[in-house]
């Protein structure tokens, strides 16, 4: 049993480590700390076990866990979502990032969660109903409702990107 | 940009976006309006802003200090796998000892047992037996 359990608990962080990581990235805004938070989604991981459940509801369990956590941290340290510290990057690079923080920053928390969870780590609506407790639909009402504030808030970035190739997939997925 | 588009035509592009069903005829009518188009290049342009690698490189210049600490960075998941494998070993032990070597199943389910005997402390009371008992 004891391989088993740890079998899956590595299996489980080495498909989604990179996700857990991104998605903590763009909730606490500060590479370090989501190292460390992801670190800690791991060994709760660890610690529960891991449940016997197909892969999408191990997928959206795992992202539950990374998901209250960001939640605990982002009320406990009362910083702003994505409020990075910028020091010396390059002043577009800077500017656009910082715009990118405040229109994702200026949704609301279950909209932004919604919006996060599927364009960081590439979960179906399916698995972030399960991780955010919603329905299928809610989601689907929720990611669109997001994506209409940041295409407005973005609009000259957008602008930009629009003319850039385009790579065509399901999002980002959390497997490396 | 996506002005006159119909809401029905974004659920379709956004869940083919997205990596969702949908049904073939809805997508082919959707395509065939350039709002749809339009909408469809959108998602994808956000999704690199937003989804892509930007925000998780680290947007500071890397200095001497930091570029040493970034070299290191790999080892700050060591202690990750050491916990794992601590804890995996624990977990083990403690399963081999309460199964006398037998096998558990992953979905074998253990449960308290019901308590025999409940003691309800209160302020002021000596709940320690002093005779009786077993």
């Amino acid at each position: 049993m004891a391989e088993a359990l740890t079998g899956d608990t590595e299996t489980l962080f080495g498909e989604h480590r990179s996700g857990v990581y991104r998605y903590l990235c763009r909730i606490v805004g500060r590479a370090e700390t989501a190292s460390d938070l992801t670190q800690e989604v791991f060994l709760r991981v660890a610690r529960a076990g891991v449940p016997a459940a197909d892969p999408a509801a191990r997928r959206a369990w795992v992202f539950r866990i990374a998901r209250n956590l960001a939640l605990n941290y982002v009320r406990d340290a009362r910083v702003a979502v994505g409020a990075a510290h910028v020091e010396a990057a390059a002043p577009a690079v800077q500017e656009l990032g910082v715009a990118i923080r405040e229109a994702i920053a200026s949704l609301s928390e279950a909209d932004r969660d919604v919006f996060l969870l599927r364009e960081t780590t590439g979960l179906s609506y399916e698995e972030i109903a399960d991780a955010c407790g919603l329905s299928v639909d809610a989601v689907r009402g929720r990611l669109k409702r997001a994506r209409q504030e940041l295409r407005e808030a973005l609009a000259g970035p957008i602008a930009v990107h629009r003319d850039r190739p385009v790579r065509f997939g399901g999002g980002q997925r959390t497997e490396d | 940009m996506t002005t006159d588009i119909s809401a029905t035509l974004i659920d379709v592009i956004e869940a083919f976006a997205d990596g969702e069903a949908v049904d073939p005829s809805a997508l082919k009518a959707a395509l065939a309006d350039a709002a749809g188009r339009d909408h469809l290049i959108d998602v994808l342009a956000l999704r690199a802003l937003v989804g892509g690698d930007a925000m998780t490189r680290p947007t500071v210049a890397p200095t001497a200090a930091r570029a040493t600490a970034a070299r290191g960075a790999w080892a700050r998941w060591i202690p990750l796998a050491a916990g794992i494998a601590i804890i995996g070993g624990i977990t083990g032990y403690v399963a081999g000892a309460r199964t006398d070597g037998t096998p558990v199943s992953a979905e074998t389910t253990v449960t308290a047992p019901p308590p025999t005997q409940v003691i309800q402390l209160r302020n002021g009371v000596d709940w320690t037996e002093h005779a009786g008992g077993n």
